[in-house]
């Protein structure tokens, strides 16, 4: 597997302590990359690409996950918890 | 001397119940019934054995053991999980830690801890009240090199020590472990189940036999069980706490849908 591009996985992290800052995914992306420095040739592929692009880009599956989460484009439908928490 | 009252195993995720609602409810009543036979041990602590899913921990600093120190964590809320207060053990954490180092075996402390669905699905099952103290220790398996099934091995053996001669003669633990079983996550092979080798894996601890899955590597659990498989290392842990332990499936679903084979096991403690 490759090695990341610059800044993804920082970039990544970041969000991860910041929540509040997940939303610039959708609303100006741009703003992350270039706080990061994240490559041009990868921008286009983290603001559409699938599962699989990411993971030839070569972020870590756990990030391919979140960013895919938070970018609107989950891997897997989203359910409320409370369907099985309130039954506990 | 404290000792091991109950020990227990289960994935640690949930997926939407939509158009397998019969198979989701299975899943949910064999956590729910695996709750019901660990409050069942009179538990004093709950040693939560688990992978952090770079929530806490940064790629660039590995911890691939490591243990969580406070008295009291406020969850990540990760999945819409509820951010409500659980109740730690610092003096259990930090004496295991010490413990560990003595014996050669790096277990990093971690301040600052918010416990993502590794732990608190699993505990919020078994414990829905927060009724018992939580150790959160980690086997994060999501570094490259991740921590072996000889590692895990040893990091159980040396819990059982600890619970034995450190902790006071009124102390009940139970032991949780949660993650796996086989499945591949945020890679090609997403939603790959293996249902024969989980139910080979769990037919080893079934039959006592966990010493054997020590000698696996995880190379061969990578193949077999995908990346998200690398969690059975928190099992493999947990079999080494309680070596020799017969043990039952309480359920399994391979559910593709949620790309994970769904499992919960108990363990027969003399």
């Amino acid at each position: 597997m490759p090695a990341p591009p610059h800044g993804v996985h920082p970039l990544i992290e970041h969000l991860i302590r910041t929540p509040g800052d997940r939303g610039l995914i959708r609303t100006s992306p741009d703003v992350l990359f270039d706080r990061f420095g994240v490559p041009e040739a990868a921008r286009e592929v983290l603001r559409t690409g699938g599962r699989d692009d990411l993971h030839r880009l070569g972020i870590h599956p756990n990030f391919v996950i979140k960013w895919l989460i938070w970018s609107g484009r989950p891997t897997m439908p989203f359910f409320p918890i409370d369907y099985y928490f309130a039954r506990r | 001397m404290g000792r091991i009252v109950g020990a227990f195993a289960m994935s640690h995720v949930l997926g939407s119940p939509v158009g397998l609602e019969e198979q989701a409810e299975r899943v949910f009543e064999g956590m729910k019934e695996l709750g019901r036979k660990l409050r069942a041990t009179r538990p004093t602590l709950l040693v939560m054995i688990s992978s952090d899913h770079l929530n806490n921990f940064s790629l660039d600093q590995p911890m691939p053991f490591a243990i969580g120190t406070a008295d009291e964590y406020t969850p990540y809320g990760d999945m819409g999980l509820p951010t409500d207060p659980i109740r730690g053990h610092a003096k259990f954490s930090t004496g295991f830690a010490t413990f560990a180092k003595e014996h050669g075996f790096n277990v990093h402390t971690l301040t600052g801890l918010r416990p993502d669905h590794g732990v608190m699905i699993p505990v919020g099952i078994v414990d829905p009240k927060r009724e018992l103290p939580i150790v959160p220790l980690y086997v994060n398996t999501v570094y490259t090199p991740a921590p072996t099934p000889q590692e895990s091995w040893r990091l159980g053996g040396l819990l059982r020590e600890y619970i034995s001669e450190h902790c006071p003669a009124d102390e009940r633990v139970a032991l949780l472990a949660g993650g796996g079983l086989s499945h591949w996550l945020g890679v090609p092979e997403e939603g790959r189940v293996n249902e024969a080798w989980d139910r080979w894996f769990m037919n080893v601890l079934a039959e006592g036999k966990g010493a054997g899955l020590s000698r696996l590597d995880n190379e061969q659990i990578l193949a077999d069980a995908g990346n998200g498989g690398l969690e059975v290392n928190s099992w493999i842990a947990l079999a080494g706490a309680v070596p020799g332990a017969t043990g039952e499936c309480l359920f399994y679903e391979a559910i593709p849908a949620w790309a994970s084979g769904m499992a919960g096991m108990a363990f027969h403690l003399d």
